[in-house]
């Protein structure tokens, strides 16, 4: 991850103390992002600061250091995220805007710098929901096999095979699309 | 940011790869690559109730909501303690004051004591009084004339039936009241013709006289009839 949480932040987070709650914050909350608009989430500020004020006053009774906090964490945004699908089942569908549909197109600049970015999300909304799951919180969410197998109340064995499984279908998409990173 | 991950990010996926079996696939580790890169954003501007959670000082919004809760209901204590200083300053400072709340005082416990006595006896007396009221209403009832000779009525009605039983059941008979009046002579027929002459109902005392100057007269002439044509 590009920032490590220092021990005497995850000290005086664990503490309830608000410097290290902000230090919190600003090194898990890219990840919780980037978990979430991996997953296609609408609004995935919203949905990252619902986690945050749901986590921060709890990190008191956290266990288990980096690897604890980031679990708990991450549970926490895989239930919103339950939560979230669960609500858009049952509210009306809302039909993006698809600027390919448009007839005024252009090309964006921020598809231009970010090309690959928007290509993996929409690559990645192929694979099966569970595989998907896994690769983001692996990869994304940077957590271990054992970790993942917490959130998602699986056996490690069971998230390896999701991993592996997740791993060929996403190259073979990847090889489909002819994919070429920027 | 760059979509393509370097250094230990690097080192990762292609550890991951080599767990897979699928490690030298250039084109999967740069979708893995793009994919780490999601995380890679600067953290979102915290909205107002994370931005209150990451203030310095604030634990806890809950804490925060609590205590100005308890703030409230300090500052009604305070309120509620200083009016009853100033109210006893006041009190303590001026006579008159002190004399007309105890003027009130009294004026307020003295009639309360009196008020619940005379509701009950109202409603202890109410039986005994209600005859009597109705006793005088009764009298000046059957006509706005009698309302005066109500009084000499039972003086004067008794001498003239004869009867100085009841007073009280005459008095309505005088009257003329059409309800009362056949209650009265429903138990005496005999004073009733004296009725019909002082009140305008003379077909009520007539039904009670006619059974019995009838019945008497049957087992009377009959027998008379009987013996005669025998």
């Amino acid at each position: 991850m590009a920032a490590q949480l220092s021990d005497d932040e995850l000290s005086a987070a664990l503490a309830g103390d608000p410097s290290g709650f902000s230090a919190v914050y600003s090194t898990v909350s890219p990840a919780v992002l980037g978990y979430f608009r991996a997953r296609g989430v609408d609004d995935p500020e919203a949905l990252t600061q619902d986690v945050f004020v749901d986590v921060l006053p709890k990190l008191q009774g956290i266990k288990g250091g980096h690897t604890g906090l980031r679990t708990f964490i991450f549970s926490i945004a895989h239930a919103r995220l339950v939560d979230y699908r669960r609500r858009s089942s049952r509210a009306p569908q809302l039909s993006e805007y698809d600027p390919l549909q448009d007839e005024r197109y252009s090309n964006s600049a921020e598809d231009d710098v970010l090309g690959s970015l928007g290509g993996i999300s929409a690559t990645l909304s192929m694979l099966n929901d569970e595989q998907r799951e896994v690769l983001i919180l692996r990869i994304v969410a940077d957590l271990s096999v054992e970790q993942v197998a917490r959130i998602m109340n699986k056996t490690p064995g069971a998230i390896k095979q999701l991993q592996r499984r997740g791993l060929i279908a996403l190259r073979e998409l990847v090889k489909e699309k002819d994919y070429t990173p920027s | 940011m760059s979509a393509t991950p370097t250094g230990p990010e690097n080192r990762e996926i292609q550890a991951l790869l080599r767990d897979a079996g699928l490690d030298g696939d250039a084109d999967l580790a740069a979708a893995l690559g793009g994919m780490r890169a999601l995380a890679l954003d600067t953290p979102p501007a915290p909205r107002a109730d994370l931005a209150a959670l990451l203030a310095p000082g604030v634990s806890s919004l809950d804490a925060r909501r609590n205590r100005q809760r308890r703030m409230g209901a300090v500052i009604g204590a305070v309120v509620v303690g200083t009016m009853g200083l100033g109210a006893g300053a006041v009190a303590a400072s001026s006579e008159d004051f002190r004399r007309s709340v105890g003027h009130t005082v009294e004026k307020i416990f003295t009639p309360a004591p009196q008020a619940p006595v005379t509701g009950t006896d109202t409603a202890s007396t109410s039986p005994s009084n209600v005859p009597a009221m109705t006793a005088v209403p009764a009298v000046p009832s059957g006509g706005t004339a009698p309302a005066t000779p109500a009084p000499d009525s039972p003086t004067a009605v008794p001498t003239a039936p004869s009867t100085s039983a009841d007073p009280v059941r005459r008095a309505p008979a005088p009257g003329g009241k059409p309800d009362k009046a056949p209650a009265a002579p429903a138990v005496r027929p005999s004073p009733l013709p004296s009725v019909p002459a002082v009140g305008k109902a003379p077909e009520l005392p007539v039904k009670p006289s006619a059974p019995p100057s009838v019945l008497p007269t049957l087992p009377g002439s009959a027998p008379d009839q009987g013996r005669d044509k025998s």
